[in-house]
């Protein structure tokens, strides 16, 4: 039976869609009827989509990417 | 291994340079980013991308194309990465433990009284929330860190960090989950003292 200690443990396995249908539909089934089960899944739920829409890429430097060709054409040259 | 990987690799270990420098090329901005994050400064994260192309290329011989050539790349990166940061730290006592990083079951649910996800702040347009989170992330304790931004940042499965950790796919589904506990929690404590300021 589903209930907040299990739907703690369970929650990132949910929304990375790695659990059977049916203990999706009995995590489904307690968020619906319990307010703090729904607060946790809601918060956790944006907490992921906040992540996921933080991960801009950095460009790596000019210089740096100059640097890294430069080193790697010398060690190339000693084989 | 994506297939161009595989003929990239390959004729790299015949000593085609050309096709290493395009391997370079495809990773080297994944590389960057990751070494960024998890050094959290420019200067280490150029040394440590230097740092793996250099070990890819007098390893690549010993390659055998097990594993995918991103995932062992990745792996001699984070590598780097941990050395250069136990370097840093090495005056510092250090637990072989994992710290306790979320509360109890019971604690999380007391605090559970406000739904924050629906708020119109809840986005990174507005700026502290933006700095909240990454804040929370530079928090985190390496070992979930690594895991966290892998799975984030470079987009690998869960068994694609597992490989490159050398850990089981189960210590990587727990630290994952524990840490974006831990950056929930820093968020509703973000919106508990936002709305008592309000």
């Amino acid at each position: 039976m589903m209930d907040f200690k299990k739907l703690c443990k369970l929650l990132s396995d949910y929304f990375d869609e790695e659990l059977e249908s049916d203990i999706c539909a009995e995590i489904d089934e307690l968020v619906s009827e319990d307010f703090g089960c729904k607060v946790l899944f809601n918060t956790l739920n944006r907490t992921i989509e906040l992540c996921e829409e933080l991960e801009e890429e950095i460009e790596v430097p000019e210089e740096v990417h100059i640097r890294l060709y430069e080193f790697l054409k010398i060690e190339m040259r000693k084989k | 291994m994506s297939v161009y990987d595989e003929i990239l690799v390959k004729k790299s270990q015949e000593g085609d340079y050309l096709s290493f420098e395009e391997l370079v090329k495809r990773y080297e901005s994944k590389i960057y980013n990751l070494a960024y994050r998890i050094m959290g400064n420019k200067e280490d994260a150029s040394d440590v991308l230097q740092e793996t192309f250099l070990q890819a290329f007098r390893k690549l011989s010993s390659f055998k194309g097990k594993a995918k050539f991103s995932t062992w790349l990745y792996r001699i990166a984070v590598n780097i990465c941990l050395m250069k940061k136990r370097k840093k730290k090495k005056m510092e006592i250090v637990s072989l433990d994992l710290p306790i990083l979320t509360k109890k079951e019971d604690e999380i649910k007391r605090e559970l009284r406000d739904d924050w996800s629906r708020s119109p702040l809840a986005t990174l347009e507005h700026e502290e929330v933006k700095k909240t989170l990454s804040q929370a992330i530079d928090l985190l304790p390496e070992e979930y860190r690594t895991v966290f931004l892998l799975r984030g940042l470079n987009g690998l499965s869960n068994q694609e960090v597992a490989k490159v950790l050398g850990i089981s796919l189960a210590a990587v589904k727990s630290r994952l989950h524990r840490a974006r506990l831990f950056l929930r929690d820093k968020l509703s404590q973000y919106f508990r003292e936002y709305g008592s300021r309000a």
